[in-house]
This record gives C-alpha cells, structure tokens and sequence, in this order.
C-alpha cells in the first residue's frame, strides 16, 4: 500500500483545524512572550512578539513576521506573515508548518484567548449600570 | 437507377445532419466558454467570500454557544455563495463544492440548534474546498483552449 506523505496538504490543514479547536476550547494555552534572539538576529525580518503553547513533550510557537518582499534587486516592500513552527522532544529544533491560510484564524483564536476578550466583556457588562 | 433529384435530397440530407452536429457542437463550446468566463470573472469574488465566511466563523467558534444566531446567519450566506461558485464549476469540479453545499443546507435548514461539531465540520469542509479550487484556479491558466 502507498504510503502518503507526513506533509500531506488535507493532513496539515486538518491538524491546524484541530490545534484552533483546541486553542478555543481552553485545552491549548498559548502564552505571549518577546522574540527569542534566534529570530531576531542575523534575520531582516522584524518579529515583535511570540506566543507559545506547550502540547505534550513539544512547544509549539506561532508569531506574525514582517519581511521584504522584493521587487527588484533594491526594491522592496514590508509583507505580513505567520509562522507556526512545533519544537523537536528536546525543544531545541523548530519545524515550520507550510504557509496555510487557516494560520490566521489560529492567531485569531490565539489573540482571543490571551488578550482574555470574553473575560473583559464579562466585566464591562458586570459593571454597566442596569437598565430600568 | 438513382435520379439527379435523388442525388441532391441525398446531400441535402447529409448536409443537415452535419449542419445539425455542428450547432450542437458550437452550443456545446459556447456554453463552456460562457461558463469558463463567468468563472475567470466571478472567481476572485467567491474566493474572497469563502475566505470571509470561514474566518467569520472561526472568530464566532470563539465564543461558542453564544454566538450560535450569528453563526445561523453566517451559514445561510455561505449557502449563497457556494450555489452561484457551483454554477460557474465544470462537472467534473463540482463534488467538493456541492458536498459541502448540501451538508451547509442540513445543518442550516435543521430546526435542532447547531452544534458545535458542526461547525467546526463546515468550517473544515469550507478550508478543504478553498484548496481544491485554488489548484483548480492554478490549473485553469494552463488548460489548453478546446
């Protein structure tokens, strides 16, 4: 029987669909940390902030990068990107998944749940004067 | 012993017949091209439709159960959308698309309220049907007229 690629484009998709749900769910806590110095150094992209969320034995790690993106051999333009990289057992080597679409919606998710954005309109409304 | 006029009726008929196929052919070519065009056109739309409607519903996954009467609302554009994306896809295209169409339509039309498995189904339906038309856009370029 033929053997399918690790990389498979649906098994990707379908395992960064799982690590939103859990993100969303509560069952993957992300934790918003600085750059460390390997992304920052010797590198022309600019990465401001890094979160983390620990799954079993490895780290996964995800964060927005600004990069220039050429036109010519002097000219170039800021673009926006993500990274979703998962950590070896020993935390020291980074995979980086393929460029997927659905990585914006997990740093949505992400953003959601550590800017703690339900807890807030929680207390916003708990503090609102009631009506009537 | 076939007569003059016998002669002409024959290649009268013959002729028909062929004018006959190649209506029917021209009709059959014009329609893919009107499809094909319409497809070109209407393309980068839908994409970008699909694209909001699934990051639409993620965000809304976010605050699951309370976001269930937006999602209801979000799942009948969807609807939408895929209808007009399949009357611009081959035949041959359609599956994924109309898949997904018809299980949008279930939960959408159920009077049960919706669950959370099922959204993150559509959800994923919706990123598996992106990725097939975006090959299928990349192929598009290199099709061979016919």
């Amino acid at each position: 029987m033929e053997t399918k690629p690790v990389t498979d484009e649906n098994k990707i998709t379908k395992a960064i669909a799982a690590i939103i749900q859990e993100t969303q769910d509560g069952r993957l806590v992300w934790k918003a940390a600085d750059p460390p110095s390997e992304l920052t150094k010797g590198t022309a992209d600019i990465v401001e902030i890094v979160y983390y969320a620990d799954r079993h034995e490895r780290l996964l790690r995800l964060f927005p990068f600004k990069t220039k993106y050429y036109t010519d051999e002097d000219v170039w333009n800021w673009v926006d990107d993500l990274a979703l990289e998962v950590s070896d057992e020993s935390r020291s080597a980074w995979w980086r998944f393929p460029r997927h679409r659905i990585i914006t919606d997990l740093l949505e998710a992400i953003r959601f749940k550590t800017v703690g954005v339900d807890k807030f309109i929680d207390s916003v409304l708990s503090d609102e004067e009631p009506f009537g | 012993m076939a007569t003059i006029v016998d002669i002409i009726a024959v290649v009268g008929s013959l002729c028909s017949i062929t004018a006959l196929a190649l209506t029917i052919g021209i009709f059959v070519k014009l329609r893919r091209i009107n499809r094909d065009f319409l497809f070109q056109a209407r393309f980068p739309t839908l994409k970008k439709n699909l694209a909001s409607h699934r990051s639409m519903l993620s965000t809304l996954l976010n605050t699951f159960p309370n976001s269930s009467g937006e999602i209801a609302v979000e799942l009948q554009k969807l609807v939408a959308t895929l209808k007009s994306l399949i009357s611009k896809l081959d035949r041959a295209r359609r599956a994924s698309t109309k898949d997904l169409l018809r299980r949008t339509k279930m939960v959408s039309c159920s009077s049960l309220p919706v669950s959370e498995k099922q959204v993150r189904d559509l959800y994923l339906g919706i990123v598996l049907v992106e990725e097939e038309l975006a090959n299928f856009s990349k192929d598009f370029k290199w099709r061979p007229s016919q």
